[in-house]
C-alpha cells in the first residue's frame, strides 16, 4: 500500500499541463480548450467590432465619407461573417467546452485531442479570411448570406471565393 | 386692471398655444418614427395591422413584467423566509398554452386576411414590368409599348460632399413611373442579373426581382403624389444607388404622358438617320456616359484596377472600333459589363461610344475614329 503511493509521489512531477505555448497547441483539458475558443472569439469579436466602427464611420454623414462602396461592402460582408461564425460560434463552443463535462460529470469531452484539432483549425480559417482583404481585388462583397447570381459576378473577379468556404465548412467541425 | 387681464389673457393664449405646439411637434416626430400609413388601402391595413400587433404586445409587456416585477418584490426571501413545497400546477400551464395560442390565431385571423389580397396576382388596369438591373431599374408599360431606364440622378458632386446635398439625395430619378389613380396597377417585378428588391414604402410594397422568376405587386393610389422607394438587397457596389420614384397623376395626365413618351421614342429612332459630327456625338455622349458608365469605369475612364478595366488609354477604345462595338451591344461574358443594346438606342449608343474615343487624350493617342448611329444599325444587320 506505501509502495504504491510513494511511486506515485515519485511521478507527480511528469503529470499536469505542459508549459508554455505547448501546453496550448497540446492541450487535451476541455476547460483549457474553452479557453481557447473564448479567447480567439473575443479577438475576433474586437476585429469584427473594428469593421462596425469603420462602417458606421461612413454612415455618421451622408455622402462618401471615408471608404468607396467596394471596400464598404467588403466590411459589411467580413463584418458579418467573422461576428457569426468567429464570434458567436466559437463563444458558445468555447461556453460548451468548458461547462458541459462539468454539468454532465465527464471528466473531459469526448476524444479530447480531436476536440484540440477542431479549435486550431479555426485560426488558419480566419487567417485564410482575412488575408483576402490584402488580395488584388479584396474581399467578399455580397454579403455574408453570400447569395449567389451577385456572390458568382463577384467570383469572376476574384480567385479567392473558395477560402470562404472552406472557411466557413471548415467551422461544422467543431 | 385691464392691463393685467389681458396679460394674463395673453399668457393663457401663448400657453396654448405653446402647448398645441408641442404636442404637434411630438406626434408630427411620432409619424415620423413610426412605420408608414401609406398611400393606399392595402398600406394602411399593412399599418393598422402593425399597430394592432404593436398593442397587443405592449399589453402581453405589462402583464408578463407586472407578475415578475410583483413576485421579486413580494417573495424575497425576508418577506418569504419559507420557500413553497409545490410544484407543477396544471390549471396554469393550461392556462399559458392556450392563451398565448388563442392570442396567436387571433392575430394570424387579419394578417392572413390582408396577405390574401396583397398576393392577388389578377391583372391590372395597367400592368408594367419592372427590371432590376446593376444599378438602375427598367419599367415596361405591357399595354402601351412605353419601355425606359430610371438611373438616380442625383450629381456625383452631391455623393462625394463638393457641393451641398440636394432635398432628394440619393432619392431621384432621371425617368420616373407614372401611374393613374384609382386604377390597378399590376407590378411584375423581376431581375436581369443578380437580385434586387423593388421597395415602395407608401404602397407597402416590397418584392424581391429575381432573375428567372416574375413576382407580382400591385397598387391602387387614392391620390395623385410623388412617392420614393429604394432597392433592397444587396445587389453589388451602387447598391444604395437606384431609388424608384413613382408618381400618381389623373388619367387624363396619364394618357398625355403615355402619348408623350411613345412619341419621344419615335423621334429617338429618328435621330438614327441625322448625318452626326464628331462634336455632336461627343456632346450627347457625355451626359449618357455619367449615366451608364461611371459607375464602373469612372468619370475620368480609369475603371477600378483588378475589376473594372480603364477606358483612357484603353487599347481598344483607342483602336479597335469594331471590337468596342460589339462590347457595348453583347456585353463581355464573364465579366461584369453587360450588354447595353436594348438599353441604348442607336444614336446613344454611337454617341456613348465616340465619346469614350475622343475624351481623356484616347483622340490623340489611338485613331481617333468615331462611330455613328448607322454603324450600330450596320452591326444589328449583320448579326441577323
Amino acid at each position: 500500500m506505501s509502495a504504491v503511493i510513494e511511486n506515485h509521489h515519485d511521478d507527480h512531477g511528469h503529470h499536469g499541463p505542459a508549459k508554455g505555448l505547448k501546453r496550448w497547441f497540446y492541450t487535451t483539458n476541455h476547460k483549457d480548450i474553452g479557453t481557447l475558443y473564448l479567447w480567439f472569439s473575443f479577438a475576433m469579436f474586437l476585429i469584427g467590432g473594428a469593421m462596425a466602427m469603420i462602417i458606421r464611420a461612413e454612415l455618421f454623414q451622408p455622402g462618401m465619407q471615408i471608404v468607396e462602396p467596394e471596400f464598404y461592402n467588403q466590411m459589411i460582408t467580413l463584418h458579418g461573417l467573422i461576428m457569426i461564425f468567429g464570434g458567436v460560434m466559437p463563444a458558445f463552443v468555447g461556453l460548451a467546452n468548458w461547462l458541459v463535462p462539468m454539468m454532465i460529470g465527464a471528466p473531459d469531452m469526448a476524444l479530447p485531442r480531436m476536440n484540440n484539432l477542431s479549435f486550431w483549425i479555426l485560426p488558419f480559417a480566419f487567417t485564410m479570411m482575412l488575408s483576402t482583404l490584402f488580395m488584388e481585388s479584396g474581399g467578399p462583397a455580397a454579403g455574408w448570406t453570400l447569395y449567389p447570381l451577385l456572390f458568382q459576378l463577384l467570383m469572376r473577379h476574384q480567385a479567392q471565393p473558395s477560402l470562404y468556404f472552406l472557411c466557413i465548412l471548415w467551422e461544422p467541425h467543431q | 386692471m385691464t392691463n393685467v387681464r389681458s396679460l394674463i389673457c395673453s399668457f393663457k393664449t401663448q400657453f396654448t398655444v405653446i402647448f398645441f405646439a408641442l404636442s404637434n411637434k411630438a406626434l408630427a416626430e411620432w409619424e415620423d418614427l413610426n412605420m408608414t400609413q401609406g398611400a393606399t388601402a392595402i398600406s394602411r391595413e399593412v399599418y393598422d395591422l402593425h399597430m394592432l400587433i404593436f398593442w397587443i404586445c405592449v399589453a402581453i409587456g405589462v402583464v408578463v413584467f407586472s407578475v415578475m416585477f410583483y413576485s421579486m418584490y413580494a417573495f424575497t426571501k425576508k418577506k418569504n423566509p419559507v420557500a413553497a413545497t409545490f410544484h407543477e400546477n396544471t390549471k396554469v400551464e393550461l392556462a399559458w398554452t392556450i392563451i398565448p395560442f388563442l392570442i396567436l390565431i387571433a392575430m394570424a385571423v387579419p394578417a392572413s386576411k390582408t396577405l390574401q389580397s396583397i398576393y392577388n396576382d389578377e391583372a391590372g388596369d395597367v400592368n408594367i414590368q419592372v427590371v432590376g438591373h446593376q444599378w438602375y431599374w427598367q419599367y415596361r408599360y405591357l399595354e402601351d409599348d412605353v419601355n425606359f431606364y430610371a438611373n438616380l440622378s442625383t450629381d456625383q458632386d452631391e455623393i462625394y460632399n463638393k457641393v451641398p446635398k440636394g432635398e432628394n439625395y440619393l432619392q431621384e430619378v432621371d425617368e420616373i413611373v407614372v401611374i393613374p389613380v384609382g386604377k390597378k396597377v399590376r407590378f411584375l417585378i423581376t431581375a436581369n442579373d443578380v437580385i434586387h428588391s423593388w421597395w415602395v414604402p407608401a404602397f407597402a410594397i416590397k418584392q424581391d426581382a429575381i432573375p428567372g422568376f416574375i413576382n407580382t405587386a400591385w397598387t391602387i393610389v387614392d391620390e395623385p403624389g410623388l412617392f420614393r422607394g429604394k432597392c433592397t438587397e444587396l445587389c453589388g457596389k451602387n447598391h444604395g444607388f437606384m431609388p424608384i420614384v413613382v408618381k400618381a397623376v389623373e388619367q387624363d395626365e396619364y394618357d398625355l404622358w403615355i402619348k408623350e413618351k411613345q412619341s419621344a421614342a419615335i423621334a429617338l429612332a429618328e435621330l438614327t438617320e441625322k448625318d452626326w459630327t464628331a462634336e455632336e456625338l461627343v456632346a450627347r455622349g457625355e451626359s449618357l456616359y455619367i449615366t451608364n458608365c461611371v459607375a464602373c469605369h469612372g468619370p475620368s475612364g480609369a475603371g477600378v484596377t483588378g475589376i473594372f478595366p480603364a477606358l483612357a488609354g484603353s487599347d481598344i477604345v483607342l483602336n479597335n472600333k469594331a471590337r468596342q462595338i460589339e462590347i457595348l451591344m453583347e456585353g463581355v461574358q464573364g465579366a461584369a459589363m453587360a450588354s447595353y443594346a436594348e438599353k441604348l438606342a442607336e444614336v446613344d449608343m454611337a454617341a456613348v461610344i465616340t465619346y469614350t474615343r475622343r475624351s481623356w487624350g484616347n483622340a490623340e493617342k489611338g485613331d481617333g475614329e468615331i462611330v455613328v448611329p448607322k454603324d450600330i444599325v450596320e452591326y444589328k444587320q449583320n448579326k441577323i
